[in-house]
């Protein structure tokens, strides 16, 4: 699997410049927006400070993971609702956690292999929009209701009804629950902080730094960077400028105080050291390097090499660990190569899982069957503008937002490589290197 | 047959041998009801009765997506007497009449616009078929012609739909689409657009075979209106009595056309038709020379032209817009953008501001919305053509910029500077000022030819006039565009030279000023404006100026004061108004306090009557309605001198859509050739001896009183 995959001659892929929503705890300011509307607003935001010819897009992606009953194809959606002409295709992708840098890898392999020059490739997601859903039994009887013919049919449809059938089953709670272990992603990450033996003051430390780092930017106006500012319907009263998500208040004691909430009796991983379910969406112009030049654009940074790996669904948080040395072998780089790095917070504890892993010798040996471990992360390196602990983690999104954050922070900090990856529900990760362009 | 001549009509052979007759008139882009085409309609009804072969007769247009588009207007204007008119509406009436009494069954299928006489030959026939294209509307507008529908039409309607529904259709003269036609039971059937006339031929075959039941969907009236309203002689009466309040209300008893409607319908209905007809006749004769009916037709054929009329040959595509400033009228030029589906950025200095902007689009759309004009997609489809910017992100994409910053020239030309700086080089820049000279604000500018003005009027969604401003610098290209695009959005252009006031504000403020002149004379404000009201104006002189703002229109005649110094000076009433927060409306209280009931009179106003006069109060309302005019006129003739405009049926059509100067009336200058030039300018004459020099007749109205001018004789200038 150490195969470079940059050939001497292959067109080189940059992403051109990215925008996106704040993100917004979920049943926060934009609990009624949907995620199309989201998504439109990433994308034709994209289109108007790029000031690309919509009509020279090849291809809009992006990802989803909650796909909503009314909008199947959010990539096609979205596309329309931007502005972008009809003929230009539109699609959406699903790799849970990773769908939107799943995206960035769509646009990849589509410039790279010569079939387009300039992709728009993003997520969008709604977590609010996530609905109830009837239960078996309801639907059952509902079903047999409508295709009665007599009065006596309707009625015994309803008598089928049992009282058990009324609970709705809850789609955002099915949807972070893995159907292959049985855990939510919550016990994952217990699971991890157990193995590991990360402390809870250690995963509320981490929190806190998170919360911080993320004031802190929002204040220096460096997430302003990659936000445009949302004008929030249909009373417009309100305009959402900054993530409603970091608090300034947050302290180590206001966080030991909350309850663990996946295991609440020995459990270390509370909503504090968590990501909230949040709303957003990115949208990146991901292009030909050579179109963006005659183009005239100063593209942010180029795509160097991504990988994706399976793990272990029970421990996903470590997805990191498996899919990161793939993407550096790809580059023919080290991890001590890498300047700047953007490691999705899903959970403290699964980052700091993913922190020993990653220099841990016998992990490299008994999981990775390499001699060497990856390599230890300098955190003053990594999430220097706060994560998804503070920020939210819209989950279709947060790939491409990791990707627009560090490539922002690398054009400032000058760097040359920068390193992107997430843990992904179901037993993945993902991992994708960007470098500075000259 | 064999003719030289090329005919309208065909016939031509359809399934279970119906006769299918094809309307199509020949070199023309619509069908029209001529007299040389009704001649020959009765001549091919007449062969086709005899022919016994025909199982049913199915008219349709042999030009795809219009139906027929009426009578020729141009035809009526040239009915002179009552008599001709009354004897052609007889003769529309007896050929329909054949259609009617045809000896087979008869339908219409309707494909586009059908309008008028187009309708009342559709009446005419058994069965109307309407396809569900967009451009299906059914109307018969000849109401805002002045005139009815005398081919049978306001007999037929309320027997085919019930009395209510045709009220409405007959006294407003609005169309209404397939769908609603057949809600109404106009047509019997909606039938889909693609392979329409196969689709009509079987439909109406359906109804021809034996024992087919008579599918009628009267949905028009429920049967308990038509009971107690079409078959009672006292609910009709009510009815009626309702409608006819309803029109004095509306228009002031200024329009006849829709009095006398109400009375043929209420001498008709329960009668014969020919009782009906002849009603019908007899109103179309006496209403068509009526002064009023030949005033509408002259503003109908204007306006018809002043939609090709500059034609825009250097016109560019508009196809993203940019519009500056987001305030009321900036939000509102946006939503009419996003309305005609163009893209567009607004651009503020504040995030309130823009939001600000939006939700102004918004509530426009939500009203249409509720109003059942636009469904929920719409408004969203609406809305995502709107963004909003604090920078000038996006703005290189723009085909056209508006700038609706604030009406100050420093503060309008840095804004047009830093947008020329970041315009896509072929981006035409138009600006709303409504009364900032152009030349002032292309100082520093790189490009003036690319500047061009592009004045709307408040409220923007419903004035229909923009004045397109253009300076000698302005390039062909510019001003068509702009042209061109304010037709897109649905507004009349018309064009003026870059002077201060434009036409519109120019015309208007000799008038406002002279009503302060009077207000401060110690005429009282509510019977100044009632006198103004009375003669057809929307509202008097003192209310406008609160419905406009004394801040703003006092901006304005400081621009124009500046402009056209004069040793009289000026009204000084609104400085102090202005000084004591009295804006007008918008703060609830200017001439008028506003309250939850209304507005009334502000005794309080009344101690700046500075210089009381009895003479001028006394004079009476004739006296001060003519003094207004007549300033009026005079500023016109003189934009007219100064070319500010080309024609004056042009500043008859701006006063009209951008004032509200009363339709019937026929616009202002062709008022003023109903005066007489002699009489304007003796009355101008003494009024500068009384008055004061301001009123002194302009050369060109001296000029046209010696050569015993009118302004309607004189094409362009």
């Amino acid at each position: 699997m150490g195969v470079s995959i940059r050939a001497t001659g292959e067109p080189r892929v940059v992403v051109v410049d990215g925008v996106r929503t704040p993100f917004a705890k979920s049943g926060g300011p934009l609990a009624r927006v949907s995620a199309a509307e989201l998504g439109r607003h990433a994308v034709s935001e994209l289109l108007a400070r790029t000031e690309i010819d919509p009509a020279t897009v090849d291809e809009v992606v992006l990802g989803n993971c909650g796909t909503p009953a009314d909008a199947a194809n959010l990539g096609r959606i979205v596309s329309l609702a931007a502005g972008v002409p009809r003929a230009v295709p539109g699609f959406t992708v699903h790799r849970n956690c990773a769908s939107g840098i799943e995206a960035v890898a769509q646009a990849y392999y589509k410039i790279a292999s010569g079939m387009a020059s300039a992709i728009v490739a993003g997520g969008t997601e709604s977590m609010s929009e996530y609905p109830l859903l009837w239960s078996r039994g309801l639907t059952d009887a509902f079903v047999e209701f409508q295709r009665a013919k007599s009065l006596p049919g309707k009625a015994r449809a309803l008598f089928r009804v049992r009282p058990r059938d009324f609970p709705p089953r809850v789609a955002i709670a099915e949807g972070l629950t893995d159907p292959t272990c049985g855990l939510n992603m919550g016990e994952t990450a217990e699971r991890l902080a157990k193995e590991f033996r990360i402390t809870r003051q250690a995963q509320d430390e981490f929190a806190l730094l998170s919360h911080e780092r993320a004031v802190a930017a929002t204040d220096a106006g460096r997430l302003a960077a990659e936000i445009a500012p949302y004008y929030v319907p249909p009373r417009y009263q309100e305009t959402l400028e900054h993530d409603f998500g970091p608090r300034r208040q947050q302290t180590l004691e206001a966080l030991a105080k909350l309850k663990p909430f996946f295991d609440r009796r020995h459990g270390t991983v509370t909503v504090g050291n968590s990501c909230p379910v949040t709303d957003g969406a990115c949208a990146l112009l991901v292009m030909d390097e050579s179109r963006a030049r005659a183009e005239g654009y100063r593209p942010l940074g180029r795509i160097r090499s991504f990988a994706f790996a399976g793990c272990d669904p029970a421990r996903m948080g470590l997805g990191p660990a498996y899919a990161t040395p793939l993407a550096l072998d790809r580059a023919g780089v080290r991890l001590s190569d890498v300047e700047l790095l953007e490691l999705n917070e899903a959970f403290a504890a699964q980052v700091i899982a993913c922190e020993i892993a990653f220099a841990s010798p016998s992990f490299a040996r008994d999981e990775l069957g390499r001699a060497d471990p990856i390599g230890g992360i300098d955190r003053s390196r990594m999430n220097v503008n706060g994560g998804a602990i503070a920020l939210g983690h819209p989950v279709g999104v947060s790939g491409a937002r990791l990707v627009l954050t560090l490539l922002k922070e690398m054009q400032r900090r000058q760097a040359g490589l920068g390193l992107a990856t997430l843990c992904v529900g179901g037993g993945q990760g993902a991992a994708m290197l960007l470098e500075a362009v000259a | 047959m064999e003719r030289v001549i090329p005919e309208a009509f065909r016939v031509v052979d359809g399934p279970g041998d119906i006769a299918v007759l094809v309307f199509d008139q020949p070199e023309a882009r619509v069908n029209l009801l001529t007299e040389s085409v009704l001649d020959e309609l009765v001549r091919v009804l007449k062969k086709l009765a005899q022919d016994e072969g025909v199982s049913g007769l199915l008219v349709v247009s042999g030009k795809p997506g219009q139906f027929i588009a009426g009578a020729d207007v141009a035809a009526i204007r040239d009915v002179r007497e009552a008599g001709d008119g009354q004897a052609k509406a007889a003769f529309g009436q007896a050929v329909f009449e054949r259609l009617a009494s045809f000896p087979r069954p008869t339908a219409a299928a309707i494909d586009g616009p059908c309008m008028g006489g187009g309708l009342e030959l559709a009446l005419a026939c058994r069965y109307r078929f309407a396809s569900d294209a967009p451009a299906t509307r059914l109307a018969l507008p000849e109401v805002r012609l002045g005139i009815l529908p005398a081919f049978g039409g306001t007999t037929r309607l309320p027997r085919l739909v019930g009395l209510v529904p045709a009220l409405d259709l007959l006294l407003t003269g609005k169309s209404l689409d397939a769908r609603r036609a057949r809600r109404t039971g106009l047509v019997d059937d909606v039938l889909p657009r693609e392979d329409f006339r196969e689709r009509a031929e079987r439909a109406f075959l359906e109804r021809l075979r034996p024992g087919a039941r008579p599918s009628r969907v009267r949905a028009g009236s429920p049967s308990w209106m038509r009971a107690l309203v079409d078959g009672n002689p006292a609910g009709r009466a009510i009815v009626l009595s309702q409608a006819r309040r309803r029109v004095l209300a509306d228009t002031g008893g200024h329009y006849p056309a829709p009095l006398r409607i109400l009375d043929v319908l209420e001498r008709s209905v329960g009668r014969p038709v020919s009782e009906g007809f002849a009603l019908e006749a007899e109103a179309a004769g006496d209403l068509i020379v009526h002064p009023v009916t030949r005033n509408l037709i002259a503003l109908f054929l204007l306006s018809e032209r002043a939609k090709k009329d500059p034609p825009t040959p250097a016109a560019a595509e508009v196809r993203r817009a940019s519009v500056l400033g987001a305030g009321v009228m900036g939000g509102g030029i946006a939503a009419l953008f996003a309305a005609s589906g163009i893209p567009v950025r607004m651009k503020d200095v504040r995030h309130e501001a823009v939001a600000g902007g939006l939700a102004h689009a918004r509530g426009l759309f939500e009203r249409d919305r509720k109003r059942g004009r636009l469904t929920e997609r719409d408004v969203a489809r609406r809305m995502a053509l709107l963004s909003g910017t604090l920078d000038y992100d996006g703005l290189r994409r723009a085909d056209l910029v508006v700038e609706a910053v604030v009406e100050n020239l420093d503060v309008k030309r840095q804004v047009l500077r830093e947008v020329a700086a970041r315009v896509s080089p072929r981006a035409v820049l138009a600006t709303n000022t409504s009364s900032l000279r152009l030349e002032d604000l292309a100082e520093g500018l790189p490009s003036p030819e690319r500047l061009v003005g592009l004045h709307f009027f408040n409220p923007v969604h419903r004035m229909p006039l923009v004045e397109v401003v253009v300076a000698e610098a302005t390039s062909p290209s510019a001003r068509d565009t702009t042209v061109a695009l304010a037709r897109r959005l649905g507004k009349t252009p018309v064009v003026v030279r870059s002077s201060p006031g434009f036409l519109v504000n120019r015309v208007l403020m000799p008038y406002l000023e002279e009503a302060l002149r009077l207000f401060q004379a110690g005429v009282p404000m509510e019977e100044l404006d009632r006198a103004l009201v009375e003669f057809g104006m929307p509202m008097g002189p003192i209310a406008l100026v609160d419905e406009v703002g004394l801040d703003v229109a006092m901006k304005v005649a400081h621009v124009l004061g500046d402009a056209f110094p004069s040793a009289e000076g000026r009204p000084d009433i609104l400085g102090p108004l202005v000084g004591a927060g009295r804006l007008g409306k918008k703060s609830r209280r200017g001439f008028y306090r506003y309250t939850k009931e209304g507005r009334e009179p502000d005794p309080a106003v009344y101690s700046l009557v500075t210089m009381p006069s009895r003479s001028a109060v006394q004079s009476g309302p004739e006296v001060w309605v003519e003094r207004l005019l007549l300033a009026m006129i005079n500023e016109a003739a003189r934009c007219l001198e100064e070319r500010v405009v080309a024609s004056a049926q042009q500043v008859d059509l701006a006063m009209i859509l951008g004032t509200g100067f009363p339709p019937f009336r026929g616009g202002l200058l062709r008022y003023a050739d109903m005066l007489g030039m002699a009489k304007i300018t003796d009355r101008l004459e003494a009024l500068a001896q009384t008055e004061g020099p301001r009123f002194t007749p302009c050369g060109l109205l001296r000029q046209m009183r010696e050569n015993k001018g009118r302004f309607r004789d004189e094409m362009a200038w």
